[in-house]
């Protein structure tokens, strides 16, 4: 399927969203392939293969509320470590990006082709979701072991990710109804269930959340 | 005395570097990690003195800042402490990080040992040490100014880490100071506050970024019946420097508020409701547990989740003694209690500063109740 044909003229808000997910999938895929190949899903590989069809969105950035703090959050998950890859890639970013994927995959104000490429991150993304527990429990452990290393892996993310909330709202709130906290909302609902199913303590969770999201 | 300032950089320990500039004559050399410069660090305290009036008084001159050196090589603190005289620690760096076991035993306890060590091989006259009033963990007698022993119930690791550094520090045989104050909001006279979101800032920082979206005429909220224990800053700052003047060495001060003077945490939320969230009613808990599970609007939900954890720590009924206090009050401490109007002047600068509540203010302001309505849920 190619979705990409069509998309020359999407428009500044929608050609910045593609520059964002651009820059999610292709240090996924990156990271994935040295480090946790079985992350390397087909899905995800489609994906960036039609990502890549177009420009990488660096004009649509430059200079926008997004750019500092996007190029921040993408240094605190590139790492050499299976351990920050797969905590912070693996889990934290994938279950952002389904977040946005499912958002704009059902809304109307986006065009066709970025619908149809929501649909497909959506899934791709939502692979990965079935996958990492496993690969948590067996390449780190469960529960307080692995509460410890989330919240040493994923802080900085956490941090940066803060810093994106306003520029997220900037850009795709009045056009798209995107909010950041929304979105949060919702990535925190997962990830306390996805932490939950792998025996971490809910108070010690959401306080590590509530701590790093807050910016203390 | 020459003053070894550890965590200038942050909110407290910059508070404390305005403190001993505007009120001693003492040399600090305040050790920074490489993401601050010195105008950083020296950006907050210049500006804490120039609220106070006392900024072109001060040569900032005394204070120099240097970088902080490796863990493994504490060599060049030494020879800053041979090179400038220093005779104290004031050690005010650590980690709040609740339940991150590995970094509160890094920051707290590990980076304490360090510095006592430091002191011990230099023979220091006084290591000051910035720890917590709720040290002790949940206790059901006054929380006393003495080392607290044996495993209490603690609220967080990080008041499990704070407890066992205050006996690192107490057991070193260096003189000692041991300030432990509450929960630290801004300035009473004008509510300036430069630290993160913390304690009741947490709460208003929280519905800032979640329930200012849209209007709700409904809020539930976990707001218990008993008193929060807060300090402001400017009480903070004068008593740390008078409690460094005037306490005997190996002394431990409790800093808290007069308790009969201090607002519910119930107040203090329905204070907020009426003056800015104006919703027409308000479902109040007493605990996260007792939180209707229907509650399907998430922003409010997370609202509660974010905010449980401190609720659970506010709901002890938590007594301070303070024969330290009324010492340095009697000394003529200036130390400003807080009080239902003192955290209204903090919560209105709060509110001024945020862009997000007053649009919310601006655009919902048809839709505001003069008076919640409140609904009890579960038993006080």
């Amino acid at each position: 399927m190619n979705v990409i044909t069509d998309s020359t003229d999407l428009g500044r808000d929608e050609a910045l969203l593609w520059a964002i997910l651009f820059r999610f999938e292709s240090l996924a895929v990156e990271q994935y392939a040295g480090l946790v190949p079985a992350l390397l899903t087909p899905e995800k590989q489609t994906l960036v293969a039609l990502l890549r069809t177009r420009p990488h969105g660096d004009e649509e950035l430059a200079g926008t509320q997004l750019e500092a703090p996007l190029a921040e959050l993408m240094r605190s998950v590139t790492s050499r470590d299976e351990a920050r890859v797969l905590i912070g890639q693996g889990l934290f970013l994938e279950l952002i990006g389904e977040a946005i994927y499912r958002s704009f995959s059902q809304n109307a104000a986006a065009s066709e082709p970025t619908r149809k490429l929501c649909a497909l991150g959506a899934a791709a993304s939502g692979r990965a979701r079935t996958l990492v527990p496993a690969l948590l429990r067996t390449r780190i452990g469960e529960g307080a072991v692995l509460l410890q290393a989330i919240m040493t892996e994923a802080a900085p993310l956490l941090r940066s990710l803060d810093d994106l909330g306003d520029g997220i709202d900037a850009m795709f709130l009045d056009r798209f109804g995107l909010s950041f906290a929304d979105l949060m909302g919702d990535v925190a609902a997962e990830l306390i269930a996805v932490c939950l199913d792998l025996g971490i303590d809910r108070r010690k969770f959401v306080a590590f959340l509530t701590s790093a999201l807050m910016g203390i | 005395m020459n003053a070894l300032l550890i965590g200038g950089s942050g909110y407290l320990g910059g508070l404390v570097a305005a403190g001993l500039l505007s009120d001693t004559d003492s040399l600090i050399i305040a050790p920074i990690r490489g993401a601050h410069t010195r105008e950083s660090v020296l950006a907050p305290i210049r500006e804490e003195l120039r609220c106070e009036g006392l900024a072109d008084r001060i040569d900032f001159e005394r204070i120099l800042t240097v970088p902080l050196p490796d863990s493994d090589d504490w060599s060049a603190l030494d020879a800053l402490v041979e090179r400038y005289a220093i005779e104290q620690i004031v050690h005010c760096a650590g980690s709040v990080d609740y339940f991150n076991v590995a970094l509160l035993h890094e920051a707290n306890i590990v980076l304490t040992g360090r510095l006592l060590d430091l002191a011990r091989r230099h023979a220091m006259q006084r290591f000051v040490f910035l720890s917590t009033a709720f040290s002790s963990g949940y206790i059901d007698r006054p929380v006393r100014e003495e080392l607290h022993f044996g495993e209490g119930s603690d609220p967080t690791e990080y008041t499990k880490t704070k407890r066992y550094a205050e006996s690192l520090v107490a057991a070193s045989g260096v003189p000692y100071l041991i300030v432990r104050p509450s929960i630290v909001i801004g300035d009473s006279r004008d509510g300036r506050y430069s630290g993160k979101a913390y304690g009741l800032y947490q709460f208003w920082t929280a519905f800032e970024r979640l329930l200012t979206d849209r209007y709700r005429d409904v809020l539930h909220l976990i707001s218990p019946r008993v008193q929060l224990h807060l300090v402001h800053q400017n009480a903070f700052k004068n008593a740390l420097v008078a409690a460094c003047r005037y306490l005997p060495l190996d002394s431990i001060v409790n800093l808290t508020s007069r308790i009969d003077g201090l607002p519910t945490a119930r107040r203090l939320t329905q204070q907020f409701c009426e003056s800015v969230a104006r919703p027409q009613q308000i479902f109040f808990y007493n605990k996260l547990a007792d939180v209707r599970a229907e509650i399907t609007d998430r922003r409010m939900r997370m609202l509660l989740d974010f905010t449980a954890v401190n609720s659970e720590i506010s709901s002890h009924a938590w007594r301070f003694d303070n024969t330290a206090l009324r010492t340095l009050r009697a000394r003529g401490l200036q130390f400003a209690d807080a009080t239902l109007e003192t955290v209204l002047t903090c919560q209105n600068r709060f509110v001024a500063k945020s862009p997000r509540i007053q649009a919310y203010l601006t655009k919902n302001a048809d839709l505001f109740a003069a008076h919640p309505g409140t609904i009890e849920i579960g038993v006080a």
